[in-house]
């Protein structure tokens, strides 16, 4: 290893001026347009961190540790029982994904919902902050839409990988009218965090 | 120009570009599939009881003036590989209907139907909703016996 910082060393060395301006120009390029396609994610998709990473496996066997979600956040779609959200509550820096299990929309057209991790067996009113029952619109920093999960960590369990994908089902009811895991999702660039 | 940091860059950039490649064509395979299917469901008793909630506030008209509620009261993982088509008898509901204001008992307007969402390797994770559906009506009374 200490051959090669060497060898780098070397090549800075050998530069004129001008090519390591070009140089640090050039990474300052890299990040700045890394920041923007961020951003540009950002308002395309109207959610505050437009990608995420889940960390824990309380969505099992439908998202486990590390695969990452695409998330929208449109205003006019409404949220509805059986979607993947995203949300953060107050008071807690990581963001939770779980499933909705109950949705009550008033005729203002304000909507409050519980949900549930596919893993848990009980629902998330725990994991609110206290005396919260329900959440609302303005927690939900995005909707999960695509996913991919990621293959390189799973070399242990590679054998399950193919069979432990499938798909989730549940019953809706619409009337017009402990210690738990929490999948929590983080945001992939630590640099869009600031 | 040949150093053996210069190659583990190249290496990688390959590495990175063939699995972004290939992620899409996970993507491509189950983009267009066809999920949708049919779904018969149906109730057999349907009961209301008044059960003391001592956990939740005492507002009662808390999600009053309600336009739509939506609840889960079933829900299974089926993995890949697994058996999918269902065929369940006198199945319970998992999770019950809690009514936090004054809108079950007596409401004539229960729809019950069966949605679904197929996790893919990588891709869009899209919701269906199967075609057929299901309307009950609660009871007017709440059940007298409490272990019905």
């Amino acid at each position: 290893m200490g051959m090669l910082d060497m060898d780098f060393l070397d090549d800075v060395r050998r530069m004129n001026k001008r090519q390591l301006y070009y140089q640090v120009l050039n990474f300052g390029m890299i990040v700045s347009s890394a920041l923007m396609i961020w951003k540009g994610l950002m308002v395309v998709t109207g959610s505050e961190s437009p990608i995420v990473v889940v960390l824990s496996g309380s969505m099992e066997p439908a998202f486990y540790r590390g695969d990452l979600l695409f998330l929208t956040n449109y205003r006019e779609e409404p949220i509805r029982v059986g979607e993947i959200v995203v949300f953060k509550i107050e008071g807690r820096e990581i963001p939770i994904v779980h499933r909705v299990l109950k949705i009550h929309e008033k005729e203002n057209g304000t909507v409050r919902f519980l949900t549930k991790g596919d893993n848990n067996s009980v629902d998330d009113r725990g994991l609110y902050a206290p005396g919260q029952l329900w959440l609302e619109k303005k927690e939900v920093v995005g909707r999960a839409r695509g996913f991919s999960e990621i293959p390189i960590k799973k070399t242990k369990k590679r054998h399950i990988v193919n069979v432990r994908r499938g798909c989730n089902m549940w019953v809706n009811v619409i009337t017009p009218t402990s210690r738990q895991r929490n999948a929590e999702a983080t945001l992939i660039p630590t640099v869009a965090r600031t | 120009m040949n150093t053996a940091l210069a190659r583990l860059n190249t290496i990688f950039a390959f590495t990175l570009s063939v699995m972004a490649g290939l992620t899409f064509l996970c993507f491509l395979s189950t983009f267009f599939n066809e999920h949708k299917a049919d779904v018969s469901i149906n109730t057999a008793k349907v009961i209301v009881k008044n059960v003391p909630d001592y956990s939740a506030g005492r507002e009662k008209n808390d999600l009053g003036f309600i336009k739509l509620n939506q609840v889960v009261v079933w829900d299974k993982i089926i993995r890949r590989g697994e058996n999918s088509i269902l065929d369940y008898r006198k199945a319970n509901t998992k999770y019950y209907f809690w009514d936090f204001g004054n809108g079950l008992r007596g409401n004539k307007n229960v729809t019950l139907s069966l949605s679904w969402n197929v996790i893919p390797n990588a891709g869009t994770l899209p919701k269906i909703m199967g075609t057929g559906q299901h309307k009950i009506e609660f009871p007017a009374e709440y059940s007298p016996n409490r272990f019905q």
